[in-house]
């Protein structure tokens, strides 16, 4: 994330932004370098929003194999529709909304094709934390519509407004969800502590 | 529990790092994508929307020029009928003054039958009803030559009923 790599000048046109290291560069000027089919900028985007990314795909779908087929499939979906990215919202929540909407995808697939009792208990993988810490066990176990806003504006430390723009709902919506889904993981950990 | 001490744990735990190689395995990928530039639409896009409309135009009033005097061949489309005619298998001697062979006066329910042979969606079959009296159909380059044929052959032995023109617009 941090590589002070000079991005290779395109062109007549040379924006100042090219003479910048690459972590200086913000998003839109990457994105509009990747819309006309620099693989370079496009690779800066993906190391700088990749954990992010994985974040919201892995505590949605609560699977690791399935958050790293939804980010894998979903940048890859990003670079495709990169032509047609205007820039009109930015690009960390376009492409937030392209890997929420593989998570529900992945989502919609399982409960289709119920997976074996022995896969689902290897959900949680060594290294997550999920695996030892009794909130994100309750929040892996919180309905979808109110896990979703809670990984948005607590875990991605999104704003309401951000969160509504990615969950495309109001924000008046995203706070009284918000405030549900903490409720209710209160009471989880709270039961949980008790027993 | 309060609100606050969720959110503050949530933001402490919740955090996920991808896995080291996520991230090399979608540029493998990127990179297997074929290879693409932007199109220049933004700066010509309002010219080269007019500009696509006016050919639309031009081209559709052709066509209709075409289907009304099939009795004379315009100098443009004597190249294209002149491959018409060696695909239907023609004669070289044939007169200049016959019609371009992509039209055919055919009885409108023979016309149904072979277009319905070929593809042509009963949708768009309804433009055989009499009152149309012609249609164009844009078919496979060779699709159409196999309608022509079974056109030209209708046209030789019309049957009973009312006709209607058909137009064979072989695409590629």
């Amino acid at each position: 994330m941090t590589s002070a790599i000079t991005l290779p000048r395109a062109g007549r046109a040379r924006p100042w932004a090219y003479d910048l290291p690459v972590h200086d560069i913000a998003d839109s000027a990457l994105a509009a370098r990747a819309a006309r089919g620099d693989t370079a900028a496009f690779e800066q985007l993906v190391i700088r929003h990749q954990d992010r990314l994985y974040t919201l795909a892995l505590r949605v779908t609560g699977s690791d194999a399935d958050a790293r087929d939804c980010v894998q499939e979903g940048l890859i979906a990003a670079w495709r529709g990169m032509p047609r990215f205007r820039g009109d919202a930015q690009f960390s929540t376009w492409v937030h909304r392209i890997v929420l909407r593989k998570a529900y995808d992945a989502i919609d697939q399982r409960r289709r094709r119920p997976e074996p009792v022995e896969e689902v208990a290897a959900v949680a993988p060594a290294g997550d934390p999920s695996a030892r810490s009794d909130l994100l066990r309750a929040l892996a176990g919180l309905e979808l519509d109110f896990r979703v806003v809670a990984v948005a504006c607590d875990i991605l430390g999104m704003s309401m407004e951000e969160a509504g723009e990615l969950l495309e709902l109001p924000a008046g919506t995203v706070k009284s969800r918000l405030h549900r889904a903490r409720a209710r993981l209160a009471e989880a950990i709270g039961s949980e502590a008790a027993t | 529990m309060s609100q606050d001490d969720i959110a503050r744990r949530l933001r402490e735990e919740g955090m996920a790092q991808a896995p080291p190689d996520l991230a090399p395995e979608v540029m493998r990928e990127v990179a297997r994508e074929p290879r693409r530039r932007q199109r220049s639409w933004p700066r010509w896009g309002p010219v080269a929307a007019w500009a696509t409309a006016a050919a639309a135009i031009a081209a559709g009033g052709f066509a209709l020029s075409q289907l009304g005097g099939a009795g004379s061949s315009s100098s443009g489309a004597s190249s294209s009928a002149a491959a018409t005619r060696a695909a239907l298998g023609a004669t070289a001697g044939a007169p200049s003054a016959a019609p371009p062979p992509s039209v055919f006066t055919v009885a409108s329910r023979d016309a149904a039958r072979i277009l319905q042979d070929a593809g042509v969606s009963p949708a768009h079959l309804s433009f055989l009803a009499p009152h149309h009296r012609r249609i164009v159909a844009a078919l496979p380059r060779r699709r159409a030559q196999s309608v022509m044929r079974q056109l030209a052959a209708a046209q030789r032995n019309p049957g009973p009923g009312p006709k209607v023109r058909v137009r064979i617009v072989p695409r590629r």
